[in-house]
């Protein structure tokens, strides 16, 4: 090969591990969004409102109150082209799991079928997902596609993901990743995380498409039209998902949680920032009821980010209420 | 009525987010493009720049610069590193990715794309000859990488 042949090579390697671009809607969502639809948290919007703010991609994270017991995170890497990922998580201790958390997977899980991998019309969120169970408990595993996994595991806060979950009294739960498409890297990444079922089966649909999941309670997912600092919301059928999330961003981000998880009565995160896999930021806050999440990537300052938080402290019960109102009294089944 | 600007990006998206991918890896190609994106828009409509696709090249380039000065730079070759075992020229693409950004920039556009000189300095913001300058040191240093 000549020179220049040998960089074509390369080259034509790295296009194949090219994500998607974003869409034109995905990237000016947020940009282009409207003030957001409460005064208070309008107020800590406005406090962040000179950054940069939107994430097509990155992170998410999710406390849950009185539902989750346990946390697992492993992480590893798949062989791409091969759907072997549901293999009993209890296998993927030891050296080839560096990342799995102690005492995190239980053994004796059996795999299920997969759930569908993006489909047609289903969205720009090309994941994969696998569920395993031992009749009691599932394993959610997810094979995020364009995660280079090391970089992600360098700057991934696992350790966040156990704080979190210690801060919620041992309820909590976890976690994410973050961007979406190219199936060229699809299974790079693998995150089981384990959640238990207290509060009725641990479900969730397939991440790309909760109008066509198998799984009957997350089958009603609504989109809450409240725009700036994101609010969205998700709410089975049955389930006793509560699932909200306010953040910066254009929703693409942690639109596969409202899709993945089930069990948590109400969660609430808000996100400043994302554009890496950083959590730079994390704060709980415990506000009517609900722990409320927020996270930051790093992408703005301390500074912001805590006015953002104490934006969000400041809102009381009345003015949740009222951003949010029959959202937050859809009773739990 | 499509935007001009939406139109401008969509034409262009897939090729940036390519070349992205070649300067900051495939994990943070997307934010990279999305960065520039709305950092343009918050200062001028695309359909008002001479050569708006150009300009997005440009930008691209220059945010990955940017990232990769950041210190939570994902970086290369590492991002990217995890993918080796996935491809047939591991070796070879980790050589590549080793080479400073704008070489790579350059070898980019002209070796893989199919660019002229002349349309890659335009892309990148620079003279011809700096453009041939970027591929013969890219060219020695891969031969030396490789040998």
């Amino acid at each position: 090969m000549n020179d220049p042949d040998l960089f074509r090579t390369a080259y034509a390697e790295l296009d194949r591990l090219s994500p998607s671009a974003p869409s034109w809607d995905d990237v000016t969502t947020v940009h282009l969004s409207a003030a957001p639809a409460t005064p208070h948290v309008r107020r800590a919007w406005n406090r962040t409102a000179s950054r940069p703010r939107f994430a097509m991609s990155a992170l998410a994270a999710i406390a849950a109150v009185g539902v989750v017991v346990t946390v697992g995170v492993t992480v590893e890497r798949g062989a791409r082209g091969t759907s072997s990922i549901a293999a009993p998580a209890s296998t993927k201790a030891g050296a080839d799991a560096p990342y799995l958390l102690p005492s995190a997977v239980p053994a004796g899980f059996a795999a299920v079928p997969r759930l569908p991998e993006n489909g047609p019309g289903t969205g720009d969120v090309d994941s994969t997902i696998s569920v395993m169970t031992d009749g009691d408990r599932q394993v959610i595993v997810l094979a995020m596609p364009t995660i280079a996994a090391q970089g992600l595991l360098d700057s991934f806060p696992l350790e966040s993901a156990v704080q979190v979950a210690q801060r919620s009294q041992g309820d909590a739960a976890l976690l994410v990743f973050a961007r979406g498409v190219s199936r060229s890297v699809v299974q790079e990444l693998v995150a089981t995380v384990q959640l238990s079922t207290d509060h009725g089966r641990v479900t969730m649909s397939g991440i790309n498409d909760p109008l066509r999941t198998r799984n009957a309670s997350v089958t009603a997912f609504a989109s809450h039209p409240f725009e700036g600092p994101s609010v969205s919301y998700a709410s089975p059928a049955r389930g006793g998902l509560r699932l909200l999330n306010v953040g910066v961003e254009s929703g693409t981000t942690l639109n596969p949680l409202y899709r993945l998880l089930a069990g948590p009565d109400n969660m609430f995160a808000a996100k400043a920032r994302g554009n890496d896999v950083n959590l730079k930021h994390l704060d709980i806050l415990e506000r009517n009821g609900y722990t409320i999440l927020a996270t930051s990537n790093g992408d703005v300052s301390d500074k912001d980010f805590r006015a953002f938080v104490a934006g969000l402290h400041d809102v009381d019960a009345a003015t949740w209420r009222a951003a949010f109102g029959d959202l937050l009294n859809t009773p739990a089944s | 009525m499509v935007d001009p600007d939406a139109a401008i990006y969509e034409a262009s998206r897939e090729a940036l987010v390519r070349y992205a991918t070649t300067l900051v890896g495939p994990s943070s190609a997307e934010d990279v493009l999305s960065a520039v994106v709305l950092r343009v828009l918050a200062r001028r409509r695309l359909a008002e720049l001479d050569d708006p696709r150009a300009y997005l090249f440009r930008a691209v380039l220059n945010e990955a610069r940017s990232s990769k000065r950041g210190p939570r730079h994902v970086g290369l070759p590492e991002d990217v590193g995890v993918h080796m075992d996935f491809t047939d020229h591991a070796h070879l693409v980790a050589a590549v990715l080793r080479l400073p950004l704008k070489q790579r920039a350059a070898t980019y556009l002209v070796y893989w794309v199919g660019h002229s000189v002349a349309e890659a300095a335009a892309l990148m913001g620079v003279r011809q000859g700096t453009v041939k300058r970027y591929l013969f040191d890219a060219r020695r240093s891969l031969r030396r990488e490789l040998s």
